[in-house]
């Protein structure tokens, strides 16, 4: 499954509207994965890409991860810088939390836990 | 595909820098910059560039994720009432909830200026100028040609209540837009 805008944006009806359904519930939680994930440390692009898919489970759709990463950083969330491989490889964005998205990130992993816990207990009754 | 991948791929950062022209120069460089090494790491990991493009989008609807958040972005960090209001005038066309805001600021904004203009143009005619109550119980704010059958309800209190008009749809209008825009921001992240 993606989260693919185009399938957000179209009138869901029948089995997409399932689908429709579940992007709506995980977009949220993109943006939280994404600054727990660079509370490890920076990251570029297409790690965070697919350590967002392998650790926290989204299957992000390819085309998302860099506008969701260009509007954190103008935001003033993240903050970005280019980084040449000392070994010769190509050059890099690498992407880390700022101060602000460090507050943030606390307080989003806080609710998160908060909410999930009551869900949880609440979808088990 | 018959064009060769080298000229697939420019032709594809070309049509993606032309699609972020709203951005700065540098945003520019950066995000297409960016996308490139992104697309060289996926072949050099064993994907094709046709299965990489497709993963991507279009350049064009791939460019306007970046134009959208960035525009969100800005009207919402700076909070100026027309760079929100203009945010939301580009999404009317595909949100119900932009036509809503739009057409209540709309309301707002009329309800005000009817007030501010019938304060300005009371002094030059109070007989016929005001906030009128008519004998049916129907409320009309302006002139009317005859009051006789009209009781005027505010007299010189048209001024301050004009005042007090502009204020409501002023702090109103700015909070029915931000709510809107941040409704829009939350739906298009994704």
């Amino acid at each position: 499954m993606k989260f693919g805008r185009s399938k957000v944006q179209s009138q869901p009806t029948g089995a997409s509207s399932v689908e429709a359904r579940k992007a709506q519930l995980l977009r949220g939680l993109m943006e939280i994965a994404l600054l727990h994930l660079l509370g490890d440390g920076p990251e570029y692009g297409l790690e965070i890409l697919e350590r967002m898919r392998r650790d926290a489970g989204l299957n992000v759709a390819e085309g998302t991860i860099y506008p969701l990463l260009h509007r954190l950083e103008k935001g003033g969330s993240i903050k970005s810088e280019w980084r040449v491989d000392p070994a010769g490889g190509r050059p890099r964005r690498y992407y880390a939390l700022t101060k602000l998205g460090t507050d943030e990130r606390q307080a989003l992993v806080a609710e998160w836990h908060r909410i999930s816990a009551a869900m949880n207990a609440f979808l088990r009754e | 595909m018959d064009e060769k991948p080298d000229a697939v791929l420019k032709t594809y950062l070309r049509q993606l820098r032309w699609g972020l022209a709203p951005q700065s120069a540098g945003d520019r460089d950066d995000i297409v910059e960016e996308t490139r090494l992104h697309i060289l790491a996926r072949i050099e990991q064993g994907q094709t560039l046709q299965a990489v493009l497709a993963s991507l989008g279009p350049a064009e609807v791939y460019a306007s994720r970046f134009n959208d958040e960035m525009e969100i972005t800005g009207a919402l960090g700076s909070e100026k009432p027309v760079a929100v209001l203009f945010a939301i005038l580009r999404r009317a066309h595909r949100s119900l909830t932009a036509v809503a805001a739009v057409a209540s600021v709309l309301a707002l904004s009329v309800c005000a200026l009817a007030f501010v203009v019938t304060a300005g143009l009371k002094p030059f005619d109070p007989e016929h100028i005001g906030l009128w109550l008519s004998s049916h119980g129907s409320l009309l704010v302006g002139s009317i040609s005859n009051p006789t059958d009209h009781r005027e309800l505010l007299g010189g209190w048209i001024y301050p209540v004009a005042a007090i008009m502009v204020t409501i749809a002023w702090l109103l209008g700015r909070l029915v837009m931000l709510w809107t825009l941040r409704k829009i921001a939350r739906k298009s992240h994704v």
